[in-house]
């Protein structure tokens, strides 16, 4: 495995993806740090649902962390699809390993690469941002990094099901699709639910605030350390789930489909 | 007494329904170069696909190297594949596609990718990316690939597919000598029938999943020795005597003048009589050894 990491390393930092996503988060996070606002790009959802005057802009930007939904569709493409779209899954099949192992290893690659960029952009963003607008204007690091944490397994779970769908879905544009049009979907299936009396009050309960979307502000705003325990069980039980049930049908399935 | 390298028993898969492999049993001893033969369909690629770890099999078992399961897991590395079109990272150039399989392989020795893509007369791309590759350089690329690790069988689906006759020449000389020199065993389909009589020295024929014939090219030789040439300026009453009046029928017709007929204990001169006297003109009669290909069409079409 650890060769297959060596290797994926070396085709990583030859790939324009890699770029593009790193060049993506610096104009976001540039946007930010330049204009002192938070949200400068929202995926569908409401930047300042659960933050009043108290939170400083910092800490709002952190809870706009479901824009990395959008992002990590790059560790996703080059990590994993790639293989797919190229069929060279075949040669590593072929010669250096199991279906098991590649499964684990392409889930564990993709893990670490997007909590790198997870901590690397939201790191970066907070150090630099401190340096241009003093401490005063900051949170401070503890708090801030305490959140990041929180939000963490909720990034995980998500990622997860991206591996899920990236080894069930194959095709890189049919999963770019279904990746992007989703939190759309979640948003209006909520906006139904919000408009039918009969379930306004279940969807004003849990759907809003569980909504991936809304989650990583809900986890900066809150300061229940039961509910974030419960994010975390929550998400740990979906990122296990994708992983066994990723496992099993990609084992159940021809590596080059017929 | 020769060592085995790979054998099947009673391989069989099942897709949808449908047997692409029907019981399926082979024996590939060292230093074979192995000739897969069969249509479209036939289950060729299905069997290398099962045997390269690309797919697994619904029932049977097979062992390479004598081994089976999590032992032959480990010793996949001994065994070089090329399974249907060859397929690399397209915006990368060769070498840093065999680079990273060398990586990937825990492959020290990085000379070895200029080895095999000397080999393969591959040297020249410099920065040419995959994508800008043409087919034939994609599939020699793909055969570099497949003898990166210096294996100890080579399992190759189409291999010369797309390559220009004479890098299939040079190509043929690589494989003579890996199997000569570093006793690599070969495993080839190839529907190229004649290329593949110049290689390989055992042939497998599958039609619909099953195996029709497994023989060595010594029993080919022999078995397709036995032909006899008819020319004529009328073929269908030369056929049509032939079946009626001298019980002829096991036969081909080659072309508009040309009959073969594969029947054995059957008399030139006595032909040559019966369709003169009834009005068909003989060109020629003579023996001749029937080709790889008039071989597989008889077998095919006697399945």
């Amino acid at each position: 495995m650890l060769n297959m990491a060596k290797a994926d390393l070396y085709r990583l930092v030859r790939s324009k993806g890699t770029y593009i996503c790193l060049a993506v988060m610096f104009v976001l996070y540039a946007s930010a740090i330049f204009t002192d606002s938070f949200a400068v790009i929202s995926a569908g959802y409401d930047p300042s649902r659960y933050f009043d005057e108290t939170f400083k802009t910092d800490m709002r930007m952190i809870g706009c962390n479901a824009n990395y939904y959008f992002l990590m569709i790059f560790p996703v493409s080059i990590i994993l699809l790639t293989d797919f779209s190229n069929g060279t899954i075949k040669n590593t099949l072929s010669s250096v390993t199991t279906k098991t192992k590649y499964y684990v290893f392409k889930f564990i690659a993709v893990q670490i690469v997007s909590i790198f960029y997870f901590f690397l952009g939201n790191t970066a963003y907070y150090l630099v941002r401190r340096l241009v607008y003093g401490s005063d204007k900051a949170t401070p690091a503890a708090e801030v990094f305490s959140v990041l944490l929180w939000q963490l397994p909720t990034f995980i779970a998500v990622i997860s099901v991206f591996v899920l769908m990236a080894f069930l879905i194959r095709k890189p544009a049919i999963f770019n699709t279904i990746i992007i049009l989703v939190p759309s979907v979640c948003t209006i299936t909520i906006g139904i639910f919000l408009e039918i009396k009969k379930t306004r009050g279940f969807a004003e309960r849990y759907l809003v605030n569980y909504d991936f979307t809304n989650l990583y502000q809900y986890i900066a705003a809150s300061r229940s350390t039961s509910f974030h325990l419960m994010v975390a069980l929550i998400s740990i039980i979906i990122a296990a789930a994708a992983f066994i049930a990723g496992i099993k049908l990609f084992n159940c399935t021809e590596t080059i489909k017929e | 007494m020769h060592e085995t390298i790979l054998t099947a028993n009673n391989l069989t898969k099942k897709y949808n329904g449908m047997t692409a492999l029907d019981n399926v049993n082979i024996t590939v001893y060292k230093g074979d170069i192995f000739g897969l033969i069969g249509r479209n369909g036939a289950g060729k690629t299905t069997l290398l696909k099962i045997l390269s770890g690309l797919s697994s099999s619904t029932s049977g078992e097979y062992s390479v190297f004598s081994k089976t399961g999590d032992d032959l897991r480990k010793q996949r590395r001994r065994i070089g594949c090329l399974i249907e079109e060859p397929a690399f990272f397209r915006n990368m150039t060769a070498k840093q596609n065999l680079r990273y399989y060398c990586i990937q392989k825990g492959i020290t020795d990085l000379s070895q990718i200029d080895r095999v893509l000397e080999t393969i007369a591959l040297t020249d791309t410099g920065k040419k990316k995959f994508k800008e590759f043409s087919m034939g350089m994609k599939q020699r690329l793909g055969i570099a690939f497949a003898m990166l690790d210096n294996p100890d069988l080579v399992i190759l689906d189409e291999p010369i597919n797309g390559i220009d006759p004479i890098a299939v020449s040079e190509l043929r000389d690589t494989f003579f000598r890996l199997n000569r020199e570093k006793e690599v065993t070969l495993m080839i389909s190839s529907h190229i029938l004649s290329e593949l009589y110049a290689i390989a020295n055992r042939f497998l024929i599958i039609d619909k999943g099953k195996v029709i014939k497994d023989i060595t090219k010594d029993e080919l030789d022999a078995e397709c020795s036995l032909c006899t040439v008819l020319r004529t300026d009328d073929v269908n009453r030369a056929v049509t005597l032939l079946e009626d009046k001298l019980g002829i029928t096991e036969y081909q017709v080659s072309d508009r003048e040309e009959v073969k007929i594969t029947q054995t204990g059957i008399d030139p001169i006595r032909i040559t009589k019966t369709l003169v006297e009834n009005g068909v003109g003989v060109g020629a009669i003579f023996e001749s050894g029937l080709s790889l290909e008039d071989y597989f069409k008889k077998l095919i079409s006697s399945n």
